[in-house]
């Protein structure tokens, strides 16, 4: 800031007043900067007042309400943990079982002094290291009760900080959990069965089915994902289309994508010499001359064969 | 006279207070958290559970903790 000055007042000096003003532009952005890191640094500074360390009788009065307060808790004096052991939690008709609210006494002062263990888990389908959707790996995301956490330890008041513990366990935060509770068992795929998962699901654009993965074929035409039953093939390419991207030959009906119709006709239709077009229904001058042909070739023979059997031996005819 | 407040909700409280003679669990609660519902949060008096008519004395400690906190996912 102080170079800045400097900078202004020697472009004031010399008259270059764009620039001064450029510059003070500059030294008004990084005072409020530095106003905010002040704001900011007193503001944490009131939050953390000298820490008044609890007397022996108040940490003893505080282990006493623990347990008064939890029907399990132990002291774990070789490992330096107080343990409480929480009733069963279930969410949203969910099990997940009991809890242990480990607290290492020996880490007070670092950050999350404590660990969550289930002890009869029921996890996630898609994750055995998430026992409960604001834990994984033994870790509790605090949310809302990351602060009031921090003051209760910092102060030495174990029953509060328990308290607010199994409050976070028994409260579920939809849509900000690491697995939500709709998916802890996973969903299974409709075309092939298998368990998906929200990172891997998708859903038939058509149908709105659930899908794996793999199972998600997308239409070379529109690129909508669908399932194996709204998707089919192209007669010709064998690549996969929705029943809209796929129109007709007008010769064979034949379903093809418009990569193989070509003035609607698909390749085997389009290919077949002048003679032999596609019988589209009406016969050709030709073969009718030549249906004619046949038909008086037979009644010719027909008529032969009629006299034969009808005129006396030796008798001769004409037709 | 004299209590110690601590509140567990959001980014909390805990300091002492003074409040008149006479005020109970319940006066305290409707003028401390004067939007919140008495149901919706687990109360100690001296770390004990205590009633909504309990008389509050000088160096009480009252503790107001929500019943639902929500967590989050790192």
């Amino acid at each position: 800031m102080r170079r800045l000055m400097r900078r202004i007042e020697i472009a004031q000096h010399r008259g270059w007043h764009a620039a001064a003003g450029q510059l003070t532009a500059n030294l008004i952005r990084e005072a409020d900067y530095g106003y905010q890191r002040l704001a900011e640094f007193a503001r944490l500074l009131r939050r953390t007042p000298p820490r008044d360390l609890p007397t022996e009788s108040e940490i003893f009065r505080e282990i006493m309400a623990v347990h008064g307060e939890f029907s399990e808790v132990e002291i774990d004096l070789e490992g330096g943990e107080l343990i409480v052991t929480t009733d069963p939690i279930v969410l949203e008709d969910t099990p997940l079982g009991p809890f242990q609210i480990r607290l290492n006494v020996n880490r007070l002062d670092g950050r999350q002094p404590y660990r969550v263990v289930a002890l009869d888990p029921n996890p996630a389908a898609a994750n055995e290291a998430v026992t409960h959707p604001h834990i994984q790996d033994e870790h509790l995301c605090e949310g809302e009760g990351k602060v009031a956490i921090e003051s209760a330890l910092n102060a030495g008041r174990l029953l509060d900080f328990f308290l607010i513990v199994t409050r976070l366990l028994g409260t579920y935060a939809r849509g900000s959990a690491y697995i939500e509770l709709d998916d802890w068992d996973g969903i299974r795929c409709q075309d092939c069965g298998s368990l998906t998962f929200e990172d891997d699901r998708c859903h038939c654009e058509r149908c709105d089915s659930d899908l794996c993965g793999e199972c998600c074929l997308s239409c070379q035409g529109c690129q909508r994902g669908l399932c194996s039953e709204c998707m089919t093939t192209c007669s010709r390419c064998g690549e996969n289309y929705c029943r809209a991207c796929l129109t007709a030959c007008r010769a064979c009906h034949e379903k093809c994508c418009e990569n193989c119709l070509e003035d609607n006709l698909c390749e085997n239709c389009h290919e077949q010499p002048d003679d032999e077009a596609p019988d589209d229904g009406r016969d050709s001058p030709a073969d009718t001359l030549a249906d004619a042909g046949d038909c008086q070739e037979r009644l010719h023979n027909l008529c032969e064969s009629t006299l034969r059997t009808a005129r006396p031996a030796g008798a001769s005819a004409t037709v | 006279m004299r209590l110690m407040y601590i509140n567990n909700n959001g980014s909390g409280f805990a300091d002492y207070i003074e409040v008149a003679e006479g005020t109970t669990v319940q006066g305290l609660f409707a003028e401390r958290v004067p939007d919140g519902h008495p149901h919706d949060y687990l109360i100690r008096v001296n770390r004990q559970p205590a009633t909504a008519d309990q008389m509050l004395r000088e160096g009480d400690r009252v503790s107001f903790t929500p019943v639902k906190i929500e967590g989050a996912a790192a």
